[in-house]
């Protein structure tokens, strides 16, 4: 979900550890030459690629649009979806669901919003040219949209689906009157970007800036700023320079060594928030021979260490999660339990924090047949998320000192996850994003079936039958008690089995000038945008 | 002269065949966009639609005759990330990058010459050493460090300069323009002040060397013998003879400026052609790719033949590049 912001807070690491030396004496500079009081400047690291709400499925986009149009619900920090342009909902069977919009909400242009125009949302999503990532996905499998009165409407399914209020918290409600025939221009342009969101269009520079103003007409609590400007900063010194300098009021992406002397900055505040990415190693556990797995000497095995699930808990035993999240991550970030993220609800509940064990992962792999352990080369991305080539520097260390003799290569995420999808790797170290474990588990973990499409992002080709069993039913089972009694059973199988190696969990920082804005994280993405500032 | 400029032409579109070629290849074996791009929550058909729409489930020279195709009716492709046309997108930013470049150059130019010929007509004193010292520093500093260093200085410490960004455009002829207003200027200075740094310091130092070079000669003697005003004698005399270097390096300097300032672009935010090309590499947006570098290589050769004329104009010795050069010397003189 935050691949992006996590490039950008990467790609400046190195010029933001020389501002870290530089600027802590006390500046003569940030006086708010930035902003008069009612107006905010905020700098951040990535930068939408249109203002069509339906275009692009990305993290940036949708924190972006998100001020200027809504979802009809969305989701809080702690991962639990909140009703917006919807308040209420509820499923009248399997396949039907029920939902009654606030009454009395406009578009900018003062068009009211009618059941129908989420009829017309869910129809404009496949009709989008060109899209490099769509909304298809959570539309897919709606059947049909039907109005019941001016505020409700009913939404059928093709199969149950038990979450689908979860699939509208990015889709952002367009207007049949205003929008019908638009094309991704008309919206970039500002033509059509008229949502019915807490600020309206007020010029947009691609790759360059944003500009909104307050919607006074807004169905919620109209927003305190009269104007918000949104610059797009890839590089994370700059943006720490901006602020230090008083051109911008909140940047987004503060990387970790700046965290600290910021946060001793008389002027400044860090606003901070537990991510929902889980960091996590994907072992090559399925296949007989797998690549980069030697003995010692380097000569290929005749068969996977990978695959025994020995060697795989030995790897997890052999790893210093504390130490990667103290020394490494400079605090930002927490060990992981588990391969679910904390803001994930439906994750396993009271699990002990592990620590490295190295005499029991030597035990394990003596066990399973190595005792003089083997050569193994792992792989991971370069400039991907914050100290992403340290930690599996760290991990490696891990691995070598249990007897895995571990090399480290890393590449640049435009050939790494082409390598890693062609199944090129025996063990790698990527992320996922998501607050919802049986999403987490269906996209990673879940058998691969070209068929059904499942298990798209299970690059190692993973399968458990005591996952997929247990996932399968929750993921059509609508008792949310009993769903969640069922993930964590698959969760807990993954765990044992030992087929995904989590290893920490970062938090995401802003910083803000503190006599100016108070920034409140509104989800568990790290989203940067105006709805969640007020001014102070 | 025509058949020379229609030869140039002619290379410069081998040039760009083979440039294009080798992208489509390297960036074939880099990696398949459609995994950079492809949402987390994705399944296996969006997958496939995506890698449908951008023609990537084509085989690779499938892909390549279909570019080859298009490229000749003037159509390089829409970008995968914008949906835009690719070569727009780079027009786009052109002007951005241009006026910095195009201001780093004339500080550099300006700077340059002027201490260079400082440093050459009075090479013992105190001040020439000093720029001497002071050049060696400038072209020994990474960018990305004096940028920093700048922004530290002139933004955070003082606060007299913005740290980053293009500040308040004008627009002439649609095009918008920050060096028009006051507030773009000052954005402007910082950036600039960075691409100009190294090159003041290659600047000064080549003007120096062609200066000391030249001032020992008979006819710069002779002309001071003949009683010319020094200023004649330096601006004329002196100048004209040690220009055809400097010209030169001012040629692929501004050419390397106008490509390649993808560090200052970043450090100081700067939506330039620069920014848009590491942006478009991280992700493998190969339309965007190959139309900057197609932009590049005819800049490249444009400039060149420039600089070419201008030798031309500067000393009339200097013919086309297709005729005998003895022959061209003596017919001048």
């Amino acid at each position: 979900m935050d691949r992006r912001t996590f490039l950008g807070a990467m790609a400046g690491l190195v010029p933001a550890a020389a501002f870290a030396q530089t600027t802590t004496v006390p500046g003569t500079a940030l006086q708010g030459t930035a902003s008069s009081p009612r107006s905010l400047s905020i700098g951040a690291i990535s930068a939408p690629n249109s203002l069509d709400p339906h275009f692009y499925q990305s993290p940036t986009n949708n924190q972006t649009l998100r001020q200027i149009f809504d979802p009809l619900v969305t989701e809080d920090a702690e991962g639990r979806v909140r009703p917006l342009l919807a308040q209420s909902w509820r499923a009248v069977d399997e396949l039907t669901w029920e939902f009654k919009l606030r009454p009395g909400i406009r578009f900018h242009d003062g068009t009211p919003l009618t059941p129908d125009d989420i009829a017309f949302t869910v129809e404009r999503v496949p009709d989008v040219p060109n899209s490099p990532g769509s909304f298809v996905p959570y539309v897919r499998n709606i059947a049909a949209v039907e109005p019941i009165d001016a505020t409700t409407f009913r939404i059928r399914t093709k199969t149950p689906n038990p979450y689908l209020d979860r699939d509208f918290t990015n889709l952002y409600i367009l207007s049949r009157k205003i929008h019908t025939g638009a094309a991704t221009t008309d919206f970039t342009s500002g033509k059509l970007a008229v949502g019915t969101g807490a600020f309206r269009y007020a010029g947009f520079t691609v790759g360059q800036q944003i500009e909104l103003e307050r919607n006074p007409d807004f169905w919620g609590t109209p927003t305190g700023w009269n104007r918000v400007r949104t610059r797009f900063i890839p590089d994370a010194g700059a943006r720490v320079a901006g602020l230090l300098s008083g051109d911008l009021d909140l940047i987004d992406g503060v990387p970790v060594q700046d965290v600290a002397h910021l946060a001793a900055d008389p002027r400044l505040a860090i606003f901070s928030v537990a991510s929902a990415t889980s960091v996590y190693l994907f072992p090559d556990a399925s296949r007989d021979q797998s690549p980069f797995v030697t003995d010692r000497a380097g000569k290929p095995l005749d068969r996977n260490p990978l695959k025994d699930v020995r060697v795989r808990q030995a790897l997890s035993l052999a790893i210093d999660r504390k130490g990667i999240v103290e020394k490494l991550l400079l605090g930002q970030g927490t060990a992981a339990d588990q391969f679910a993220p904390p803001p994930a609800p439906d994750r396993l509940p009271g699990r002990p924090t592990p620590t490295a064990d190295p005499a029991r992962a030597r035990q394990l792999l003596a066990e399973a047949g190595y005792p003089d352990g083997f050569g193994l080369t792992i792989h991971g991305p370069s400039g991907f998320f914050t100290s992403d080539v340290a930690v599996l520097q760290a991990v490696a260390q891990g691995f070598s000192r249990i007897g895995v003799d571990t090399k480290v290569e890393t590449l640049p995420i435009a050939s790494f996850f082409s390598r890693a999808t062609n199944r090129e790797f025996a063990l790698f170290m990527t992320t996922y994003a998501t607050t919802n474990s049986a999403e987490l588990l269906r996209q990673v973990a879940l058998t691969k079936n070209p068929d059904t499409g499942a298990g798209p992002f299970n690059r190692q080709h993973y399968s458990n039958p005591k996952l997929d069993a247990p996932l399968l039913e929750a993921l059509r089972t609508f008792d949310g008690e009993r769903r969640v009694g069922l993930i964590r059973e698959a969760l807990a199988a993954l765990d044992e089995d030992a087929g995904i190696i989590p290893v920490f969990y970062p938090r995401f920082n802003w910083a803000g000038r503190k006599t100016h804005v108070r920034f409140i994280p509104g989800n568990a993405f790290g989203h940067t945008n105006a709805v969640f500032t007020e001014p102070v | 002269m025509l058949p020379w400029v229609l030869r140039r032409s002619f290379q410069a579109g081998l040039v760009v065949l083979a440039m294009t070629l080798l992208v489509f290849a390297g960036l074939h074996v880099a990696g398949n966009p459609v995994d950079i791009l492809v949402p987390p929550d994705a399944d296996a058909a969006e997958r496939a639609r995506i890698a449908a729409v951008f023609g990537l489930d084509r085989p690779l020279w499938r892909q390549y005759l279909l570019f080859l195709e298009r490229a000749v009716q003037g159509d390089l492709g829409r970008s995968f990330i914008h949906n835009r046309p690719a070569l727009s997108l780079v027009f786009e930013r052109l002007p951005a990058t241009l006026e910095l470049s195009v201001l780093a150059l004339l500080l550099a130019a300006g700077f340059g010459i002027s201490l260079g010929l400082f440093a050459g007509l009075r090479p013992q004193t105190l001040p020439s050493r000093l720029i001497m010292a002071g050049s060696v520093v400038g072209l020994s500093l990474p960018t990305f460090w004096v940028g920093l260093m700048l922004v530290v200085a002139f933004s955070v410490r003082l606060g007299w300069l913005p740290s980053s960004g293009r500040g308040d455009t004008q627009a002439v002829l649609g095009v918008e323009w920050s060096f028009l207003t006051l507030d773009g200027l000052r954005h402007l200075a910082l950036p600039a002040a960075n691409l100009a740094l190294f090159k003041v310091a290659l600047i000064l130092r080549l003007t120096r060397a062609g200066v000391r070079e030249v001032v020992h000669l008979d006819y710069v003697r002779f002309a001071r013998a003949r009683g010319l005003a020094p200023s004649r004698v330096v601006g004329v005399h002196i100048l004209r003879a040690i220009m055809i270097p400097i010209v030169t390096v001012i040629g692929l300097e501004f050419c390397s400026t106008i490509a390649f300032s993808m560090v200052t672009e970043s450090i100081f935010a700067w939506p330039g052609m620069g920014r848009l090309m590491i942006e478009s590499i991280q992700v493998l947006d190969r339309p965007v790719i190959v139309a900057y570098l197609v932009a590049v290589v005819l800049l490249f050769v444009a400039v060149n033949l420039l600089a070419d004329l201008l030798y031309r104009l500067l000393d009339p010795r200097v013919g086309p590049a297709d005729a005998p050069a003895n022959a061209t010397a003596g017919g001048a003189r």
